[in-house]
């Protein structure tokens, strides 16, 4: 277990180096990140997800409530 | 023969004997000397003796240091004789039959030492931790001192003197002239304020033999600075033994080890193991099952909820991650922008494999080092090795 946490982390240390390059050369390289956000909300309607944060909140809660009462079923 | 064979023997035994005290040491190397010399037949000797190895185990085994040490400080104990002694003797006896050995006349007695001075013996609370110890207190009964001394001005001085304290290092050139000459000391009684007394102390008898000589001749001193001289000396310590010789030379046993003893590995048999059978405490072992299971069963489903939300969380950060990967490379046509969707995908990624690592954790470390330890722990407690 204590070789797979070191590829593990040395692996993801190194998707977040590369990530933090790939970010930091389009900031340098002219990118927007207005621009970027405004592209994605307007794919996956980002700002309607956020709003309806509270309703998947309560679908969670209301899922683990079930996922509970069917555990406290078997016993 | 014997000659040669005493003279390579005992100062190796005197090797090989630096863990005695030093009188016992020397007391035991005059025993193996005056069996050299009394012995009749030398071949009979050699054979008792071995080698000097030989008798220093010999010697070691019978001799105890503490009770050595403490035997000195009783009287009465004194007197009996030591275990080495009579190990020594036993080995006269064989070789010198019809002869005595006489322990008085082979005994090395300890010289007077200081009493704070260094041991290597544990030894008894010290004499200055004692309230009535005085360092220069003179015992009336134990030291005689004679009419001369008596009657001297030197005499009430505590610096050692030839006849106030014979075993005191007093050099030999002041003691001779005290007893050849008594009437040169004299004279400071007879006349203490005209006579130089220091003229028969100095070294009378270089004086009179080579009278020449420059530092033979007597100084003119009144008494009362020589009794001053005589406070301010400091008293000479008292002769040290002669220090033991802790110079140690390994003797060559491989020489002495006969071919028939010697050792090899392949004498050992290095795959041996002794046979054991498990023995099973079926009733303490019913009871752990018992107990074991809920505790089990109890772990298991609390090591089983953060690996679910780590995996709930992994499959929805992977699924972040790859929708903004296909999203930098579908929606975006500036390389600008693409590289920082891309960057924060990546990341996303990092963080979806990093919590996916977690699940995989808790599931087959976490829950399978909790049954393990139990397995573990059930066979330590209800499982005993007996011999076979």
């Amino acid at each position: 277990m204590s070789k797979g946490w070191r590829i593990i982390g040395g692996l993801v240390l190194m998707l977040v180096l590369l990530g933090a390059l790939c970010i930091g050369v389009g900031f340098m390289t002219g990118g927007d990140i207005v621009e970027v956000y405004t592209s994605l909300n307007d794919k996956y309607q980002l700002s309607g997800i956020w709003d309806r944060r509270a309703e998947y909140v309560d679908w969670g809660v209301t899922a683990f409530q079930n996922i509970v009462a069917g555990v406290r079923g078997l016993f | 023969m014997t000659r040669i064979n005493k003279q390579r023997f005992l100062p190796e035994l005197g090797k090989l004997l630096t863990f005695m005290a030093e009188e016992d040491r020397q007391t035991a190397l005059n025993m193996y000397s005056k069996c050299f010399d009394d012995a009749e037949d030398e071949q009979q000797l050699m054979d008792l003796l071995v080698s000097p190895t030989r008798q220093a185990v010999v010697i070691a085994r019978s001799y105890d240091s503490r009770e050595r040490k403490h035997s000195k400080d009783s009287a009465e104990e004194a007197e009996q004789l030591p275990a080495f002694v009579l190990a020594i003797d036993k080995i006269y006896q064989q070789v010198a039959p019809h002869r005595e050995i006489s322990w008085d006349s082979l005994r090395v007695e300890k010289p007077e030492a200081a009493v704070d001075q260094f041991s290597l013996f544990p030894d008894e609370p010290h004499p200055i931790d004692d309230s009535e110890y005085l360092p220069f207190r003179i015992d009336a009964e134990t030291v005689s001192l004679d009419e001369t001394a008596e009657d001297a001005p030197e005499a009430v001085l505590p610096t050692p003197t030839a006849e106030e304290a014979p075993a005191a290092p007093v050099t030999e050139p002041k003691a001779e002239p005290a007893e050849e000459k008594p009437a040169e000391t004299k004279p400071a009684e007879a006349k203490p304020a005209e006579q130089p007394v220091a003229a028969p102390k100095a070294k009378p008898a270089e004086a009179k033999d080579v009278p020449a000589a420059p530092k033979a001749e007597p100084e003119e001193l009144p008494v009362r600075e020589l009794d001053y001289q005589l406070l301010e000396t400091k008293p000479e310590p008292p002769q040290q033994p002669q220090q033991p010789d802790f110079s140690f030379e390994f003797p060559d046993l491989e020489a002495e080890l006969k071919p028939s003893v010697k050792i090899s590995a392949a004498d050992f048999d290095l795959d041996f193991v002794p046979e054991t059978k498990e023995k099973t405490r079926v009733f303490l072992l019913i009871l752990y099952i018992l107990l074991a299971i809920p505790v089990a069963l109890a772990g298991i489903v609390l090591l089983l909820i953060p690996a679910l939300a780590a995996l709930a969380l992994a499959v929805g950060v992977i699924v972040l991650g790859s929708a903004a990967l296909v999203a930098a490379f579908s929606l975006f046509q500036q390389l600008a922008d693409l590289l920082i969707l891309l960057g924060t995908a990546i990341i996303i990624l990092a963080l979806g494999l990093l919590l996916l690592w977690l699940f995989v954790w808790f599931i087959g470390g976490a829950i399978g080092g909790l049954i393990r330890g139990l397995i573990e722990l059930g066979r330590k407690w209800c499982i005993v090795e007996v011999a076979a």
